[in-house]
């Protein structure tokens, strides 16, 4: 029973963790992109 | 400044995970102990975040029909794809604890059924937007499917599920009688959670508005204000 409610609660937490990671990841990413696409367009403005 | 922000919501949602695993007490009669029930600490916030995305995206696009500015009409199609995105990741860890809980991933429960129907109805959402080509007649048909959904969202996520006579899903945070019958600390890791992703959500709403903003601008070769 204290095996079952072990592995439970790990693959559980592992299932949060990777969400979560994934998401955050996705929120670095979206940043990034949006940096770059302003820097880009801050250069096309400079002569 | 940004990047202290996105560490703070990090550490928010890992305190949640911990929360959710350490502090809040398992709920009892489910299997392995009432570990099982842990998985709704991720479940029931992103659930909701879906809900709160597809009215986000109704009442942008009731503003754009006011207001007919294309800032609006980007924010309602963000919301949209970040709700499919919460809604999908809600209808996976559910499928994870019905595993566990009832030996099978899918079995039609009323609240499967409805998560299912809501998913379908944004999907065609962006169905809608991709097939028409002139970009007025597009805002504005999308616009009014959303605001449709500011009726059909609360009926699927709320309304449906209630009205069916049985069903295997654990009784919601309100129960049918209208109370929060629940151990605090549960209630608190679920408000935690619900609040950090909704946070996260307006966030990614915030940045995938303004890169749609940004590439849409370049597509037309020019470097104007955001409409």
């Amino acid at each position: 029973m204290g095996d079952i409610s072990t592995s439970v609660r790990i693959g559980i937490v592992a299932v949060n963790l990777v969400i979560w990671t994934g998401l955050f990841l996705y929120l670095l990413r979206l940043g990034r992109k949006l940096r770059r696409l302003e820097e880009g367009a801050e250069r096309e403005e400079k002569p | 400044m940004k990047t202290l922000a996105a560490w703070i919501l990090y550490l928010w949602i890992a305190l949640v995970i911990v929360g959710g695993l350490a502090w809040a007490p398992p709920l009892k009669g489910f299997v392995a102990g009432g570990e099982s029930s842990r998985i709704v600490f991720f479940h029931v916030p992103m659930a909701w975040t879906a809900f709160v995305a597809f009215i986000t995206a109704g009442v942008a696009s009731a503003v754009y029909l006011r207001t007919r500015r294309p800032r609006h009409d980007r924010t309602a199609e963000a919301a949209v794809q970040l709700g499919l995105l919460f809604g999908a990741l809600a209808t996976l860890t559910g499928s994870i604890w019905a595993r566990l809980e009832w030996g099978t991933y899918w079995n039609w429960d009323p609240r499967q059924g409805s998560i299912v129907l809501a998913l379908l109805f944004y999907a065609a959402y962006l169905a809608l937007r991709s097939a028409v080509e002139d970009h007025e007649t597009r805002r504005r048909l999308a616009a009014g499917y959303a605001v449709l959904g500011l009726v059909v969202a609360p009926f699927l996520f709320f309304i449906a599920p209630r009205l069916a006579s049985f069903s295997l899903h654990p009784e919601p945070v309100i129960n049918q009688r209208g109370e929060v019958d629940m151990d605090p600390a549960i209630l608190v890791v679920l408000l935690a959670g619900s609040l950090g992703f909704t946070a996260l959500f307006y966030w990614l709403l915030d940045l995938q508005r303004r890169i749609a903003a940004r590439l849409g601008r370049e597509a037309l070769g020019g470097a104007g204000s955001e409409a």
